[in-house]
């Protein structure tokens, strides 16, 4: 501002609150709703892709986690965070499905064979080199297929605590834990994934 | 190599006991002070913190993926047959 004109900012709109757009909801406004789902798409896709193992399975958990969440939102009293609540929905349909699956996970016809082309899209990080690009897409892919290998109660811990970066507190929350029960869990599953990911440490 | 078992060491068991709070930042001055005394003598407890910490250090570092395009399709199209039908 050299000339010593003050520029005319508009103020950014704050966002609405997350339990704004639920009232809105529970009003029969369905636009909040699909706000609510812009908001939390990627993160529960995460959730349930963390927890599933392939894209095919938590494409399905990530939907049903919606539907549901839309069904039961009229009913949502506000006594936790909707994230909360939401992503112990997102959790339980995981936990569901995984134990329904008798057989080993399923190989989703989407994913990658082997070839660079089906690679899921990553915008490129110039801070590291080819080789270290290399090296981190490596540990990435068998972080995911320790995660695979966890009994489900840790892995449900260990993707909300340490992948999704939760506190305790919360992880407890939308698993129904003490605290105590998250941490110990926490620690066992760490020291599962300690001992698969041992040639990557 | 591994001089013992540590699970069998009382010392050992307790470290593995606060490896977690250190890890998580919640342990205090003085379980931090023993965790290092014990570390500087038991390799093997070294070798479990420092692997430890790595393992956090990984997942943490993770940062996600997008949804891919037709994963994101398949939902929105969902969504859409649920709220039309609700919405009749």
């Amino acid at each position: 501002m050299s000339d010593g004109k003050q520029l005319q900012v508009a103020p950014k709109a704050l966002p609405v609150p997350d339990d704004e757009l639920v009232r809105r909801v529970q009003a029969g406004n369905a636009e909040a709703f699909e706000e609510l789902v812009r908001r939390y798409e990627r993160k529960v896709y995460n959730i349930t892709y963390r927890m599933m193992g392939n894209e095919q399975d938590a494409s399905e958990a990530l939907q049903d986690t919606f539907l549901r969440a839309y069904r039961f939102l009229p009913k949502f009293q506000f006594k936790s965070s909707f994230f909360t609540w939401l992503y112990r929905i997102a959790t339980n349909v995981s936990l569901t499905k995984l134990r329904k699956r008798k057989s080993p996970p399923i190989i989703s016809l989407d994913e990658p064979v082997g070839e660079d082309e089906d690679l899921p899209l990553e915008i490129p990080d110039y801070k590291y080199s080819p080789e270290e690009m290399m090296r981190r897409r490596e540990l990435q892919e068998a972080l995911q297929k320790s995660v695979d290998s966890l009994p489900a109660d840790y892995r449900s811990v260990v993707v909300l605590r340490d992948l999704e970066g939760l506190s305790n507190e919360e992880v407890g929350k939308i698993l129904n834990l003490s605290v105590p029960a998250v941490k110990s869990r926490l620690h066992r599953g760490r020291l599962v994934l300690r001992e698969k990911l041992a040639g990557y440490l | 190599m591994s001089g013992h078992d540590i699970h069998e060491c009382p010392e050992c068991s307790e470290f593995m006991e606060w490896v977690a709070d250190y890890l998580d930042g919640e342990e205090t001055l003085e379980v931090r002070q023993q965790l290092m005394v014990h570390a500087h003598s038991c390799t093997d407890c070294a070798r479990l913190l420092w692997s430890m910490k790595r393992v956090v250090r990984v997942c943490h570092s993770e940062t996600g993926c997008e949804v891919p395009g037709d994963v994101h399709k398949r939902l929105w199209d969902a969504l859409t047959h649920e709220l039309g039908m609700d919405q009749d």
